[in-house]
């Protein structure tokens, strides 16, 4: 009897998962005037790997090495936590972590090319403890940049540079209660030097379900990146679901380059959001 | 001493103003690897053509004096401290000289003290954190070019070991010229410019005391000591490169005081 009781429920919690299907809320105006391509070879073997969507295709990736370096070094201010820890005479250490990836492809579209290179970097300095309890970590800052350069084939002497940056610093951080979300500054934009998109992280705990239900969840999760000109959206990459929309009035070179900026986005490595 | 309290002064005034500005990504701020040997006892630092050279330090460097405080002794139950106070002094007194291809360009010599006064009270604290902080924490150095030994330029920093919650932050001043830095982060390049390699765009962010003169960044350098770069305007002039490089030398070369 308790066999059949632990099935079902278990039975009952995967259909409900499989209903309550969540999906990011897009925009009616945006997405009735949008092309939404679902991206394949995201996942799985990074080795070789093919990503596509919609008509177009990445191609010649070249992967760099994730580099790791850690040491203790100067410290950048000392907090309330490691002058108790001195005062309790409880080991601890503050130490700084450095992570580096590089990465390449071409991407094209059947008519037009263009070269992507990518850096994504992080930095993070944190306070270990040995207790007896076990060890606990803080992270007082963390920084994490992401920059590529775009070299369309058309154009290849007004490259475009991306510029991505998070930046959490536990001095500036807003979250004092247990639920609250650590502060994480965020910008980014891509430029030609005449025209800049911009980049804009979408964190909500506002969900849609499948049926146009809006769900609230535990707690903010990053859904999606809106691509906007001037407030005015043209492309959205859907980290969640893997879909990439861009809008349809666009000319080909830009739509080009929305989705070179999708792609270098989607196949970053390192964790952004790892502040807290 | 007048010098280095008014240097202060100004610094306590005028520099709250200078405060972290967005993260623009300055362009102009060419990066330099800094390529060091360091040893206890000799430390050579080599970058954007500048190399230290006679790198002396003195001997007080090395030793933290204390008081002894019998209530640290006393108030205790089963090893909890109730109260303890830590009284320390520190210095770092050091000195050495910039060359480059075509012999010395500059002398530093710097002194940084740390007076930590620190008051930890488990059942009156004094704010949320429990500790009554007191610390003095300055450095001053003179930094002098050798084509023109009538104009000393004097550095003072406040904070720099970050014992305090201000801001990590200093002024290096001769006459009317002024040249601000202080601890930020900021977007800067990470590899040279070089129009063949599109990777030279890449940028990142970095944890640096940047220099500003005129309201404007004209240079840089690491705060973190793995990876340390220099950044710097090219079309600076070379007398304020050369300043800028010796006060960055001295950012780099200074020991942590807070034990």
């Amino acid at each position: 009897m308790r066999k059949l009781v632990v099935i079902i429920t278990i039975a009952a919690l995967y259909a409900s998962c499989k209903t309550i299907s969540m999906n990011v809320g897009i925009p009616d105006k945006f997405a009735a005037n949008a092309t939404q391509m679902k991206i394949t070879g995201l996942h799985g073997m990074r080795i070789k790997r093919h990503l596509a969507f919609g008509n177009y295709q990445v191609s010649n990736v070249k992967n760099g090495w994730v580099y790791t370096t850690g040491t203790h070094d100067r410290n950048s201010g000392i907090t309330t936590e490691e002058r108790l820890l001195k005062v309790f005479k409880l080991s601890h250490e503050n130490a700084t972590q450095n992570t580096r990836n590089k990465y390449q492809y071409t991407i094209q579209d059947g008519d037009g090319m263009a070269e992507v290179y990518c850096m994504e970097k992080t930095t993070k300095e944190a306070v270990s403890s040995e207790t007896p309890l076990g060890t606990f970590s803080k992270t007082k800052n963390y920084q994490y940049s992401f920059s590529a350069a775009i070299l369309p084939q058309t154009i290849k002497d007004e490259p475009w540079q991306l510029v991505f940056y998070s930046s959490y610093d536990s001095k500036k951080d807003t979250a004092h209660k247990f639920w609250d979300q650590p502060y994480v500054a965020h910008e980014g934009y891509v430029t030609n030097g005449t025209t800049r998109i911009n980049i804009r992280p979408i964190i909500t705990d506002k969900v849609v379900t499948n049926d146009g239900r809006e769900l609230k969840t535990l707690a903010k999760v990053l859904m999606a990146y809106e691509l906007n000109i001037d407030g005015g959206v043209i492309g959205i990459v859907d980290v969640f679901k893997d879909n990439i929309w861009i809008y349809n009035d666009l000319d080909k070179d830009m739509k080009l380059i929305v989705a070179a900026v999708s792609s270098a986005i989607l196949m970053r490595k390192l964790d952004e959001s790892k502040a807290a | 001493m007048k010098i280095v309290f008014l240097s202060l002064l100004s610094i306590l005034t005028a520099l709250p103003l200078f405060a972290q500005k967005g993260q623009a990504v300055d362009m102009a701020l060419q990066p330099y690897k800094i390529s060091s040997r360091d040893n206890p006892f000799k430390r050579n630092l080599r970058f954007a053509g500048y190399k230290t050279h006679h790198f002396h330090r003195n001997i007080a460097s090395w030793f933290s004096f204390g008081t002894f405080n019998i209530k640290n002794e006393i108030l205790k139950v089963h090893g909890v401290p109730l109260y303890k106070k830590s009284k320390t002094r520190s210095v770092d007194i050091f000195a050495f000289a910039l060359k480059t291809d075509s012999g010395i360009v500059s002398h530093t010599e710097c002194r940084a003290v740390l007076r930590k006064n620190e008051t930890f009270s488990l059942f009156w604290p004094k704010d949320s954190a429990f500790f009554k902080i007191k610390n003095v924490d300055y450095l001053d150095a003179r930094i002098r070019t050798d084509n023109d030994t009538a104009h000393v330029w004097y550095l003072a920093a406040a904070n720099l070991n970050g014992s305090e919650e201000a801001e990590q932050q200093g002024i290096i001043r001769c006459g009317d010229s002024a040249i601000y830095f202080a601890k930020t982060t900021q977007l800067l390049r990470d590899q040279p410019a070089n129009r063949n390699d599109p990777r030279s765009l890449f940028t990142s962010l970095n944890m640096v005391y940047l220099f500003t003169y005129n309201d404007k960044p004209i240079a840089a350098v690491s705060y973190k000591l793995d990876g340390k770069l220099f950044w710097c305007r090219d079309d600076l002039d070379s007398r304020l490169k050369t300043i800028v490089a010796s006060a960055a030398t001295l950012l780099c070369l200074r020991n942590d005081l807070y034990y």
